[in-house]
């Protein structure tokens, strides 16, 4: 991603000028990034490892040292098991939404009728499904209904049934708890995956088609064709992908550790240090997972223009 | 359809010459079969929130109740709109929310432009380690910032000039759009990051002979960006404007924070049932979950106009706005 500038003894009036011109517009966004940003974030450390009580006008600081990180790993009823459920879920999206949508982008990518139909479908939950929406619909599922409708709001994909059956097949092997899982949250996949998909489509478009047509007179089928050059050229938008995919799972207004977190600091506990330390717990985490999957992934990413 | 099955089936008898052609063709024929199914199944998915929010908005309190009416209404009503437009106070909260999503909308095309074109087409050296501060503030979940954000914009004072100025005191930006447009007037909104890099990567497609035609001619820099840049970025703007507006429009987190005094359309759609039950004293499903669909298609109505006037546009400008790395 970087250019690296080459090193000269002498660089050009015009080169220092066009550095100048840079400068001029990007530092204009590290002033807001100073003071929107990174203000905040230290500020943000230091709650987390004092008590905050607000009061009328003032802020006062009780220093509790590490207590707060001590808190939320030893008497912290609900934090763990949410943070592990969080997590469980996004290393389940990860992989179902970057599957799905690099199969859904193959297919769209080909000519066929209604195509144009089709594609606007895919991006409408990009249009509608954020905040808001999907929060009363899920809100849906668990209401239960007093009235004699006998509706259960939106009817997701009903796995019970099938989880049993599987389970007595295999003598209760705890690998089928995981795909089940991932069969009951095809919906949310489905609904989850629209800018991934964009991105892969905006990515397989790029691709030359002298590329595959001379894969084509080589004799390639389709199969190996996909391996050998899409797959390839297509890399390093799967780990665009994939860290739009965690971004989006823990800014997600659905996210059960996000709404506990915002609980602390905003419900009744009103609690702004403790809130602090817990967000800062699952920032450590998540950011540690991230720069695992790219540091993996990038070792076997293929850049065109290198 | 049925010719062309009856051919292939013929084809297919032990010793017809056709038999190799057949195969190829019959493969194609199971391969259309096998994604119109798949496209089926997933357009369905993808459309059925859509048809459930339409079909219970026109329910009547009959309906709910009749265990045989699951999807058609048999006494359709219109008064479920009404209804939710009141309770929701919509041009009020519309106001509100107009506010937020254009107001950022129009300064975040303004500002991440400008930014992008700066990370794309100027070499410095901190350049790269800018860009990662950028990738970065992706990545901050808000919660982190939440809280010391707040304070910041409820005693809202830039090194102390404002409490200077007024003798001592700071100026308070709740109920203010306020809080979201001094951030995104430095880039730094909801998502910007994103945008920014959107606009960097579609500058950095585009060739630089066209910078230096500019240049020769005698352009200076901004002009060169404005008369030259700008009018090829068209795709990358209109992206950016539609994910911008959309995502601001839909926002509930951040409003929430700032916008309890004056609420915007997506928070009084969170808040409906508190809505209905407190102002019309019903608490009676069979008229609650209506009314709340009638006010979610309120909400989204505006956004699928858009989306079905852009869509095309939309589409293509994304495959061409070169998104990727």
């Amino acid at each position: 991603m970087t250019e690296r500038t080459k090193k000269r003894g002498q660089r050009s009036a015009l080169e220092r000028r066009k550095a100048l011109t840079g400068r001029i517009f990007t530092y204009y966004w590290l002033a807001g990034f100073l003071l929107f940003v990174a203000t905040p974030l230290a500020q943000s450390v230091r709650y987390s490892f004092n008590r905050v009580d607000i009061g009328r006008g003032v802020v006062n600081f009780i220093p509790l040292g590490l207590g707060n990180y001590i808190r939320a790993f030893t008497t912290d009823a609900e934090f763990i098991p949410l943070l592990i459920d969080s997590l469980t879920v996004i290393l389940i999206d990860i992989l179902l939404v970057t599957f799905f949508s690099l199969f859904v982008a193959v297919m769209l990518n080909r000519r066929f009728p209604g195509r144009a139909l089709l594609r606007a479908l895919f991006f409408l939950p990009i249009i509608i499904t954020s905040g808001a929406l999907v929060y009363i619909m899920q809100a849906d599922v668990s209401a239960q209904f007093a009235g004699a409708s006998g509706q259960q709001g939106m009817p997701m994909l009903q796995t019970v049934d099938f989880k049993e059956t599987l389970l007595t097949l295999t003598n209760n092997n705890p690998a089928i708890g995981i795909l089940t899982d991932a069969i009951d949250r095809v919906y949310q996949i489905i609904w989850k995956s629209g800018v991934q998909i964009l991105l892969f489509i905006a990515g397989l478009q790029a691709i030359s088609p002298a590329l595959y047509e001379s894969a084509e007179l080589e004799g390639s089928t389709g199969w190996e064709s996909f391996w050998k050059i899409t797959l390839p050229m297509i890399s390093p938008i799967i780990v665009i992908n994939l860290v739009y995919t965690i971004i989006d799972s823990f800014t997600d207004y659905n996210n059960q550790l996000l709404r506990y977190i915002h609980d602390v600091a905003f419900g009744s506990m009103l609690d702004h240090g403790y809130s602090a330390a817990l967000a800062w717990i699952f920032f450590a985490v998540i950011s540690v997972i991230l720069a695992l999957s790219v540091g993996l992934l990038s070792r076997k990413v293929f850049y065109m223009n290198d | 359809m049925q010719n062309q099955l009856a051919n292939v089936i013929s084809a297919w008898r032990p010793g017809s010459h056709k038999r190799a052609s057949a195969v190829k063709r019959t493969r194609k024929l199971l391969y259309g079969l096998f994604f119109a199914m798949l496209f089926c199944g997933i357009g369905y998915v993808l459309i059925y929130p859509l048809i459930y929010i339409f079909a219970t908005a026109v329910k009547s309190t009959g309906d709910m109740l009749d265990t045989t009416t699951i999807w058609i209404a048999k006494q359709p009503t219109v008064q479920n709109f009404p209804d939710a437009w009141g309770f929701m106070e919509y041009p009020a909260a519309l106001i509100q929310t107009l506010k937020i999503a254009g107001g950022v909308t129009l300064l975040n095309l303004i500002f991440c432009s400008t930014i992008g074109y700066g990370f794309a087409r100027f070499k410095f050296r901190e350049r790269g380690l800018l860009f990662a501060l950028v990738v970065f503030t992706l990545i901050v979940p808000p919660q982190v910032i939440t809280l010391p954000q707040y304070i910041f914009f409820v005693r809202f004072d830039i090194f102390g000039i404002v409490g200077a100025l007024t003798g001592g005191r700071t100026i308070n930006f709740n109920n203010s759009p306020w809080p979201f447009l001094l951030p995104a007037l430095f880039g730094q909104g909801l998502k910007s990051g994103l945008f920014i890099y959107i606009f960097r990567q579609f500058y950095r497609g585009m060739p630089v002979e066209l910078e230096e035609a500019g240049y020769i001619d005698g352009c200076g820099t901004i002009r060169t960006y404005l008369r030259i840049m700008l009018p090829n970025a068209v795709p990358a703007f209109v992206t950016v404007g539609l994910l911008s507006f959309v995502w601001h429009w839909n926002d509930v987190f951040g409003q929430t924070q700032y916008l309890m005094q004056a609420p915007t359309l997506s928070m009084r759609l969170v808040g409906i049932n508190g809505l209905i039950t407190r102002s019309a004293q019903v608490s009676d499903l069979s008229y609650l979950v209506p009314t709340r669909y009638a006010g979610v298609a309120l909400v989204i109505l505006p956004l699928i106009v858009i989306y079905l006037i852009g869509q095309r546009f939309f589409v293509q400008s994304v495959e061409r706005s070169g998104i990727v790395g």
